[in-house]
Formats: C-alpha cells, sequence, structure tokens
C-alpha cells in the first residue's frame, strides 16, 4: 500500500495557507525579531546566514537588508518564487535553494544558522529530525551558531485549548488541536475558509521539551546550548511564551 | 457545518476588531425565542453557576441575608434582574414583600406559574433597569449575579441613581460584582465549536468566541459569533471588575455608605483574591 504524501510535503497545503502564515502583522514585527536573532546569535554583518525553512524570505530579506550573506533553503517552490522576486525588487543577493532540509548540508559554510517559527519537528520518524540538525551542525563553521525558535512542550501544556480561531484579511482558521503519544506529538485539524471555499489539512508535529531539544542538539556534537523563553532572550520559565534554543558549534 | 460565505467572512473581519469600551453587541439575546428558552433552562437547572447560581448557593445566600438581619419579615425588597424568581420565590416564603423585574417575559411567565403553585404573592414585571421610576418605595433592593458590572460607568451611575431613589431613606443596596481575578481564569483566547443544536441555536451553527480585555478599565468583554443557515448574529457581554476600593467609591459617590463587603452574597468574610465581591450599601 501507498503511503499518503504527508502534509508538510504538499504544496497545496503550503501554496494554501501561506495568507494566514504571512500575515502583514508577521511581516511588520520581523525587523524586531531579525533585530533579536542577531543579537542571540551575536554576530556581525557579513557573516554567513542560513536560513533553513526559510518561507517566503521573511528573515531572510531582513538579514541581507543589514548586510548579511543569506542562504535560504525551504522545499516549497512557490515561496521560494516570491522570496527571489522581492530579493530582486530590492535588488538584495540571496542564494534561494529549494531543498528538503533532512537532505541540505554544506559542510564547513555558514556562520550562523536559523530556524524560525516552528519550522522545524514535522517528521513522525524521530530520526530525521535528528538527521536535520546533524545536517546544520556540518554546515556551520567551527564557532558557528544555531538558533531554532519553536513551541516548547511547557508553554503549550500552561495554554493549551483544544479549539481555537482567529480571522486574518477575510480568511477564517479554525484549529482542533489534539496532544497524543504521551505528550510527544501534537495533531491539528485546520480549517481554513476563504472565497467561499473550505480546505481542511491534518498539521501534525513533534513536541519537544526544553531539556528534550538540547539533548538532541549536544547528541549531534554542539558544545553548548543556551535555551531562551522568547526571542528577546527571557528566561525560559513558567512564563515562556515560546522556546529559543542557542546551540553552539566548537 | 453551516456554509461561510465571502460576505459572512467580511462581516467576521469586522466583528473581530476589537471595539471601543462597552459598544453594545447587534443583538438583544433575550428577546430570542429559542436563547430565551436556553437562557430559562440555565436559571433553573440547579446544579451548574451558569446563568443563576447553583440552588444550593442561592439558599445561603438568602440565609446569610435573613439571619444577618438584613432582610426582615415584612420588608419591601425590589429583585432587580430577578430571572425565574429563585431569589424572589425564597424569600417571599419568608415573608418578604417581593416585586420582582426582569427583561425576559419568558422567565417572569414561569417565576409567575411557580409563585401561584406555590400560593405566594409576588409582584413580577415586565421592565427594564433603566425603565424604573419607585419613589422611596424599598426597605431593600437585591441584584444578585453581577448585572451592575455589564454597564459602562454612565450607565452604572445612572441606575445607582435611580435604585438610590427607589429605597427609602437608611433602605439598603445588596449586589455582587466579579473582581480581576476572575480574568486569570478565563483567559482572553479564541474557541470555536460546531453544534447540532444548542445553547445558542435549535439547529446547526458554528459558534465563534472571543474575549477582549481592557486592563485599564478593568473591562472585559466576550463576544459570540454565530453562523447558521440564516447567516451571521453577533452577541456580547460586557465586564466590569471591581475592587473594595474602587466599588466602594463608586457607591459613596452615589449617596451610600458601606455595611458590609463580602467574598459573596452568602457572606463569605472578604480575602483578597476572590472572583467575586458582594457589597451592602446604606441609602444615607
Amino acid at each position: 500500500m501507498e503511503e499518503a504524501t504527508p502534509w508538510h510535503e504538499q504544496d497545496y497545503f503550503w501554496e494554501t495557507t501561506a495568507p494566514v502564515m504571512f500575515t502583514e502583522r508577521r511581516w511588520e514585527i520581523t525587523p524586531v525579531e531579525v533585530d533579536q536573532v542577531i543579537s542571540l546569535l551575536g554576530i556581525k554583518a557579513e557573516a554567513h546566514i542560513l536560513d533553513l525553512g526559510c518561507g517566503v524570505g521573511r528573515h531572510s530579506l531582513e538579514l541581507a537588508r543589514r548586510g548579511f550573506q543569506v542562504t535560504g533553503v525551504d522545499r516549497t517552490k512557490q515561496y521560494l518564487k516570491q522570496a527571489s522576486e522581492r530579493a530582486e525588487q530590492e535588488s538584495l543577493k540571496i542564494e534561494f535553494i529549494q531543498e528538503d532540509m533532512r537532505k541540505f548540508c554544506r559542510p564547513d559554510s555558514f556562520n550562523g544558522a536559523i530556524s524560525m517559527f516552528t519550522s522545524f519537528s514535522y517528521f513522525e520518524d524521530p530520526e530525521e529530525d535528528r538527521k536535520v540538525a546533524l545536517n546544520v551542525y556540518q554546515s556551520l563553521r567551527p564557532g558557528g551558531v544555531f538558533l531554532l525558535e519553536t513551541h516548547g512542550k511547557e508553554s503549550l501544556a500552561r495554554i493549551f485549548q483544544k479549539n481555537s480561531w482567529r480571522e486574518d484579511n477575510g480568511i477564517l482558521v479554525l484549529q482542533e488541536h489534539r496532544v497524543t503519544k504521551n505528550w510527544s506529538w501534537m495533531e491539528n485539524r485546520w480549517i481554513i475558509i476563504q472565497n467561499d471555499k473550505r480546505n481542511e489539512f491534518e498539521v501534525t508535529h513533534r513536541l519537544y521539551a526544553a531539556t528534550e531539544l538540547v539533548s538532541l542538539l549536544t547528541g549531534c556534537g554542539f558544545k553548548y546550548v543556551d535555551v531562551y523563553g522568547d526571542l528577546a532572550g527571557s528566561k525560559y520559565d513558567h512564563k515562556a511564551t515560546r522556546l529559543v534554543v542557542v546551540a553552539h558549534k566548537a | 457545518m453551516p456554509e461561510v460565505t465571502s460576505e459572512i467572512l467580511s462581516i467576521i473581519h469586522e466583528y473581530s476588531k476589537k471595539p471601543e469600551l462597552f459598544e453594545p453587541g447587534e443583538t438583544r439575546f433575550w428577546d430570542d425565542v429559542h436563547i430565551s428558552k436556553s437562557m430559562l433552562e440555565a436559571h433553573l437547572n440547579p446544579d451548574h453557576d451558569m446563568a443563576s447560581r447553583k440552588a444550593g448557593t442561592i439558599d445561603r445566600e438568602i440565609e446569610n441575608l435573613v439571619s444577618s438581619g438584613i432582610l426582615k419579615n415584612g420588608d419591601r425588597v425590589l429583585d432587580l434582574g430577578c430571572g425565574p424568581g429563585l431569589h424572589a420565590s425564597r424569600l417571599a416564603e419568608r415573608g418578604v414583600h417581593i416585586t420582582g423585574i426582569d427583561i425576559s417575559q419568558r422567565s417572569l411567565d414561569y417565576a409567575r406559574q411557580y409563585a401561584s403553585e406555590k400560593g405566594l404573592v409576588i409582584n413580577y414585571r415586565c421592565l427594564n433597569f433603566f425603565d424604573i421610576d419607585y419613589s422611596r418605595e424599598f426597605d431593600a433592593i437585591l441584584q444578585s449575579y453581577g448585572e451592575l458590572g455589564t454597564f459602562s460607568d454612565s450607565r452604572r451611575d445612572e441606575l445607582l441613581s435611580r435604585l438610590y431613589e427607589a429605597l427609602i431613606p437608611g433602605g439598603l443596596l445588596i449586589f455582587d460584582v466579579t473582581t480581576r481575578a476572575i480574568r486569570k481564569k478565563d483567559g482572553t483566547q479564541s474557541y470555536w465549536y460546531m453544534s447540532d443544536g444548542g445553547f445558542w441555536r435549535p439547529g446547526k451553527h458554528l459558534v465563534l468566541e472571543q474575549g477582549f480585555d481592557y486592563p485599564e478599565n478593568d473591562v472585559r468583554f466576550d463576544q459570540y459569533i454565530i453562523i447558521d443557515d440564516e447567516g451571521i448574529t453577533l452577541y456580547r457581554t460586557w465586564a466590569h471588575d471591581y475592587s473594595p476600593r474602587s466599588i466602594s467609591q463608586v457607591l459613596e459617590k452615589a449617596g451610600f455608605s458601606i455595611l458590609h463587603i463580602w467574598n459573596d452574597l452568602t457572606g463569605t468574610p472578604y480575602k483578597e483574591g476572590g472572583e467575586w465581591i458582594a457589597v451592602v450599601g446604606k441609602k444615607q
């Protein structure tokens, strides 16, 4: 029996959800996010940054505007097309590569790498998450830094609500959330209604506690890993809103 | 799932914007045939606190008010927002002369029926709070379960002046309001569900719930967007939270002195952190 294509390998999913993922508000806050990313990475302009799961280039473009050398990697062709067009309009030189993050590896090439906005942890086999982290480790130069920004299991447990909804620019998003596999896996049903059309997707991903993510990264060779509760660098405590880890390669 | 057209989506877009303080919803939901029926069912369910408090809690509220001598046999009492008469009938059984007013005809029909079955003499009237024009007629006014917190400051003050007028000199105003502590529990996340028939509609409908917080005003409101095959409707409930200090200031300005402050109308001694405060004010 042929296995169904997982949600994260479907162009239709990424293309349909683009308007609710990359909202005006998210573009607006991007410069602030990039300030915070630069500060947490502790890197200077001209450094070479890998933006893994770069999407439509929200962070790649902003990093390039500030003089960083940027390589953006994403699996969705349509996203990269948009990102390249934007870069071209602003005469920014950014390398965009269409590739699966489980495969992309360019040894000893980057000073920094980022994985923003929960674009890590989609794969059902935990070994594949490990493979991604290992690829990043190998792609970094000695002294390189990897910043990963995602949902932490601890903060999610605090604010978890079975159903949630939002409306953005005339698109209604209804979500149903289920925690499964002993709090290691999240299963979401997304109902997206726009232009009299209704789409439904099953969106699943792994949930990491901070210490689990640290173990994964140190297991890949990272020397030490700092943990924060948001991009501003707050503590990862009971008030944390996000899980941000910054892993250092020796 | 009911059909959600582009037109409905654009209305949801408008509704989802944070409104001005105490901007009203579109619809008076107590006038809706189905919702008023659901409300009455909720009032009459003795086992939960949704529309009225649980039956045991109401018993203890009445016990507190009577045993402390605040309400006495022969007193003339106005029950403001009496609903199906849960407090009114209990007080009438203790010899209190009750006038009950409420906005829901359906609740009052039930209340009258219940009173006549029990042989209780209660004067029920279908009236908006802001249409009362009593003058020095009552020894006490009872408002239970937070209604006073649903009005803007100016409407609240207008109501308080009507209540002041309705009381005899030295008359008592007894009510409860929420505190800020209740918001910590509720949060402000958006919730949705689909129903084949429930509180809001008898048939298939989609409910989008949303909470907005105005911490600088101690105000919060919840809205319910209901979508069914008939279209889309918005219901809003506002809640102004108070502290003993802020509610005392409001009452003193309206001409009342504070006799008691409890955590609830059952007389639980006041402690900070409670989700409610109950107040007995005396007309000066």
